[in-house]
């Protein structure tokens, strides 16, 4: 819902205000300030963990994945992320045999790889999960109800709509209404993360970034995607999305070697933040760790 | 019985039905341009014939076509871009060779020639190429490249009159690369001309002006959607655009030794006057808030003229239709001299 009178623009970011601008322009809905915590003390308290791990071999000349490096990669990832020793005990740390558990991968612009989504299977299941409990949930038609967890795997990327469309946006579908989270709707994406359907059911969040795509699109140009070999994981949306953010802008300042800021400004990531409570988007408040190969790390 | 008939026919009955012939022969010949969707005089998709096999690579099937009621099937939120521009139809052809490679062709039936410069303007970058040597540019544009394709990475975007043409393979190689462009040109073949938007000429560089424009950095469009991916104004539409105005995105660089500025101009045709005046005030109340009123009563007499904000000078120009805002200026003396630049009349 949107106030009228109060409109978000360029002056906002210049000025900084553009979170104070959008506490005033949208309304919130009553299932919606049922949902939200209430205030900023409700909110994880402490540093949200970004991890990062990459690999200069993941691919080859070729742009093919290396399977077995990608599943070194995500080991890596689960036990840096979780703080176990070993990928099963990581795994169940976050979920567990009983759970029916939901990957939601990117399809379009820049889809999530295949072979991600494969070695995430093949290790869950080796960690003690049924297969059959382990299936793909990304789209409209899917039915959550019956989903306990879901594991996010957005391709990281941006968008021509909503500046960034990687984590907080992958659940757009989920909406029924895509369109309504266009224009200076984009704002709005966090409130997907409260349906009821879908709250509270995201255990982990892994950001494909091995061949990210820094123009924002709308259509696939092969000239704006890179290798930067990596997996980025964190639990808090938000965080991953501003990280995101930061590596993207850095790599599109680098192409055109000044600054070639993203427009629309992803309003999105500030929103979940200080309207939806999802997750921190202040870098001082986001610990950064790394793993693996350090050329052009870009953060 | 047919020899004895003809032979009972009469020189005007001769005439009548040569006349019913040459009416016949007439609908006949126009009738698949009176069936095609779209304006008169434009080029159809479907009337563009692709071979079935090109150097192996072979058509998947006949093309998908694509409208206004199915876009967001095909590209999700992407086809925002598409109905941001006066958007027909698409046709998309898959050619398959290599069991992990693809070559995708996407031909997009704009209404006009203007609004595939559009698409295509969105985005200057590539190597320039020529898919038909027979098109000379009628006149070459201060404002703007006049080039009608872009190739990079394996993807070919091009202008063919009021198409607009997106090649892509999956992997690219030597090979690959003649194939798109092999394609390209064929569509190109019916190409006409190589003409820009009208607007492009209110534009009159000065020779002895600091304020140069980068050709490449130039846009053409409609829609606040596409206004805010090139220079963000506000999410909301302030402006009023929509199919009935025009909008032309112009950056200006200034080089000073080793320091180089630069002013991003924003114009805008409107249907009428007072469809320009209210975008200005809309302007001015969301963009402005604190100067509205005083620049409400001013700008009845006043049409033009600058005021301090956060990243610089901003000036601005109404005349007849035109609406011209110009940004990031550093001092006001800038802003000046590039809506002197102007000719909105």
């Amino acid at each position: 819902m949107k106030s009228k009178n109060i409109s978000i623009t360029r002056r906002d970011f210049l000025r900084g205000t553009v979170g104070t601008t959008m506490g005033l322009a949208f309304l919130t809905p009553s299932w919606l300030s049922a949902s939200i915590p209430g205030g900023p003390q409700a909110k994880a308290s402490g540093k949200s963990l970004v991890l990062i791990v990459r690999d200069e071999s993941v691919l080859d000349s070729g742009s093919l994945v290396n399977k077995q490096v990608l599943s070194a990669m995500l080991e890596q990832t689960l036990t840096g992320l979780t703080g176990e020793k070993e990928m099963n005990r990581a795994w169940l740390s976050l979920v567990s045999p009983e759970d029916v558990i939901g990957l939601v991968p990117t399809t379009l612009m820049n889809p999530t790889h295949n072979e991600l989504i494969e070695v995430i299977t093949e290790s869950l299941v080796a960690a003690g999960i049924p297969q059959e409990n382990i299936r793909n949930a990304q789209g409209r038609l899917v039915n959550l109800e019956s989903i306990t967890a879901l594991i996010s795997l957005p391709g990281l990327k941006a968008h021509w709509l909503t500046g960034i469309g990687t984590v907080i946006k992958n659940y757009v579908l989920y909406s029924g209404a895509p369109r309504n989270y266009h224009y200076e709707d984009s704002a709005k994406l966090g409130e997907i993360w409260h349906l009821p359907q879908v709250k509270g059911k995201t255990r982990l969040i892994i950001v494909d970034a091995l061949r990210p795509v820094c123009d924002k699109g709308p259509q696939f140009d092969p000239r704006y995607r890179w290798p930067y070999k990596g997996l980025m994981a964190s639990t808090d949306p938000v965080a991953l999305d501003a990280i995101g953010l930061k590596i993207i802008q850095a790599k599109r300042d680098k192409l055109r070697g000044e600054p070639w800021p993203l427009s629309p400004p992803p309003i999105c990531i500030e929103a979940a933040d200080k309207i939806y409570k999802l997750g921190h988007s202040n870098l001082d408040n986001i610990e950064i760790k790394t793993i693996g190969w350090t050329q052009e790390l870009l953060i | 019985m047919k020899k004895l008939i003809l032979y009972q026919l009469q020189p005007k009955d001769y005439m009548r039905l040569l006349r019913v012939f040459m009416i016949f022969l007439l609908g006949f010949l126009f009738l698949p341009l009176s069936c095609a969707k779209g304006d008169p005089g434009m080029l159809q998709a479907e009337n563009i014939h692709l071979p079935d096999k090109i150097d192996g690579w072979e058509v998947a099937g006949p093309p998908q076509r694509i409208d206004h009621t199915n876009i967001f099937d095909y590209m999700n939120g992407g086809g925002e871009l598409y109905l941001a521009y006066r958007f027909d139809q698409l046709l998309v052809y898959r050619y398959k060779k290599e069991p992990d490679n693809e070559i995708l062709v996407e031909i997009y039936q704009m209404k006009s020639p203007g609004e595939a410069f559009g698409l295509l303007s969105l985005d200057w970058t590539g190597e320039p190429v020529i898919l038909n040597s027979d098109i000379s540019v009628q006149a070459e544009s201060p404002v703007a490249p006049s080039f009608m394709a872009l190739y990079g990475e394996g993807l070919l975007r091009a202008r063919v009159d009021n198409l607009y043409l997106r090649i892509l393979a999956l992997r690219e190689s030597p090979e690959v690369r003649e194939v798109i462009l092999s394609l390209g040109k064929i569509i190109a073949g019916k190409m006409s001309s190589l003409i820009f938007p009208e607007i492009l000429k209110v534009i009159n560089p000065e020779a002895e002006s600091p304020w140069k424009i980068r050709q490449d950095r130039t846009a053409y469009f409609h829609s606040h959607l596409v206004l805010n991916s090139l220079f963000y104004l506000s999410h909301e539409n302030l402006l009023n655009l929509s199919h009935n105005t025009e909008g032309l995105f112009v950056n200006f660089e200034k080089k000073n030794h080793n320091l180089k500025q630069s002013a991003r101009l924003l114009i805008f045709k409107y249907p009428e006057p007072q469809a320009a005046e209210a975008a200005f005030k809309s302007f001015c109340q969301a963009y402005l808030p604190e100067k509205a009123e005083i620049i409400a009563k001013d700008s009845s007499q006043k049409k033009t003229d600058t005021v301090q904000v956060e990243d610089g000078w901003l000036g601005w120009r109404l005349s007849d239709n035109y609406l011209a805002l110009v940004f990031e200026c550093p001092q006001p003396e800038a802003a000046q001299d590039i809506l002197n630049q102007l000719d909105l009349s």
